[in-house]
């Protein structure tokens, strides 16, 4: 009898630390999260697969072509070099998130905007991407740069690296980046670099 | 101890002689009134189910999941140059609306174009719809939250539209925080139910 209660006593209490450890330990969040490698415009971000590399931030209401693709808000160009590290690796998330944790993800309309990129290892390969967002996105945005593409529960990124490169926009420039008129000539993205490539 | 047990029998007593003595009319009233009270924890008490799908009209607001879309008119046109180039014998049948993604997250357009359809006309929808932004002809495949776009909502069909009414339908597309069947948590998640539909006039043009 006295064996049978401490069996149950037993069963009972490991139930109730296993109730404590779920509920109390982020287990899902760890297990989850990527793994992020912080970076600014001009400095590679070395991540296990690639680096990354933002060589320029422009913001437009237009993007050069025909036709030319017209922002319902601002487009945000990011242009990148990247670089496969050691087998060749497609890179699909490349995404904004602005001081708030909002994410922001790339339009694929403007005619040379890239939403994703194919590396061959240890080419250089250049590629803009193109964000169409509101003016409350641009005040101290991050690109995110990984390999799986956003999607809403962000799982195709899961325990991956993540290039977290900050676009050097203060909310005190938002005004006069928003003002600008000029558009951007977006180059075709591939190993060709941009003063070489076409359009 | 014995006294209140009595007093609360005949307190009963007195309640059943009283009851008994009604007329039949107010004893299937007072049961009725009973039924529905004990039925509250079950809905017995909530309002009425809603009755039917909702109505689309032009230029009044419709919300497709995240997305509240405003039809402004309807246009059948031979084609949609540069963006959509149909076969001679078919026809582009267009819905001119005003687009925007509600909510703080980014969405793909394909949670827009699965739950919108046309109907009517004696013809069949070959190719749509499919969503291009009216001031430079581009596709629009991803939608940033907060912006608002004219939009051509494109449906090629089978041939000319008969008729001067177009069927326009609308499927509910519901926000799920956990969704059991795909696990997916915070997704919008189509139903298989008609949320709205309404009969907008076709405008041709050549």
């Amino acid at each position: 009898m006295r064996r049978a209660v401490a069996s149950a006593a037993i069963v009972i209490a490991a139930m109730g630390l296993g109730r404590l450890i779920t509920d109390h330990l982020p287990t899902t969040e760890t297990a989850d999260k990527p793994f992020f490698h912080d970076g600014a415009v001009g400095s590679p971000v070395a991540l296990d697969y690639a680096d990354v590399t933002v060589t320029g931030v422009h913001v437009t209401p237009t993007i050069m072509g025909n036709p030319a693709s017209a922002a319902g808000g601002r487009w945000l160009v990011v242009d990148l070099e990247l670089k496969a590290r050691h087998s060749p690796t497609s890179m699909a998330g490349f995404f904004l998130v602005d001081a708030n944790d909002r994410r922001w993800i790339a339009s694929s309309r403007g005619p040379e905007c890239a939403t994703a990129a194919n590396l061959s290892t240890g080419v250089r390969h250049w590629a803009s991407i193109c964000f169409d967002v509101p003016k409350e996105a641009l005040a101290d945005a991050r690109l995110m740069a990984t390999r799986g593409a956003w999607d809403s529960h962000e799982a195709q990124f899961r325990r991956d690296d993540v290039a977290r490169v900050d676009l050097g926009i203060a909310g005190s420039e938002v005004d006069a980046l928003w003002a600008q008129k000029d558009a951007v000539n977006v180059k075709e993205a591939g190993p060709v670099p941009p003063e070489e490539a076409q359009r | 101890m014995g006294e209140d047990i009595e007093s609360k029998r005949g307190v009963l007593r007195r309640t059943g002689s009283y009851l008994r003595s009604r007329p039949t009319s107010q004893k299937v009233g007072a049961g009725a009134a009973a039924a529905l009270l004990a039925s509250a924890p079950f809905g017995g008490l909530s309002g009425p189910a809603a009755d039917g799908p909702g109505t689309i009209v032009a230029g009044k607001a419709l919300m497709v999941g995240p997305y509240k879309v405003v039809i402004d008119k309807v246009v059948e046109l031979p084609d949609l140059k540069p963006a959509v180039s149909p076969e001679p014998s078919q026809r582009v049948v267009v819905l001119d609306s005003h687009v925007t993604l509600t909510g703080d997250r980014p969405e793909y357009a394909v949670t827009l174009t699965q739950n919108v359809k046309i109907q009517g006309g004696g013809v069949k929808v070959v190719d749509g719809p499919r969503l291009y932004f009216v001031e430079d002809a581009t596709q629009m495949r991803e939608f940033n939250p907060g912006l608002t776009y004219r939009l051509a909502i494109t449906f090629t069909t089978s041939g000319p539209w008969q008729g001067d009414e177009v069927t326009v339908k609308s499927r509910l597309v519901e926000f799920r925080e956990e969704d059991s069947a795909t696990l997916d948590p915070n997704a919008w998640v189509a139903r298989d139910e008609i949320q709205a539909q309404g009969e907008l006039p076709i405008v041709r043009r050549s």
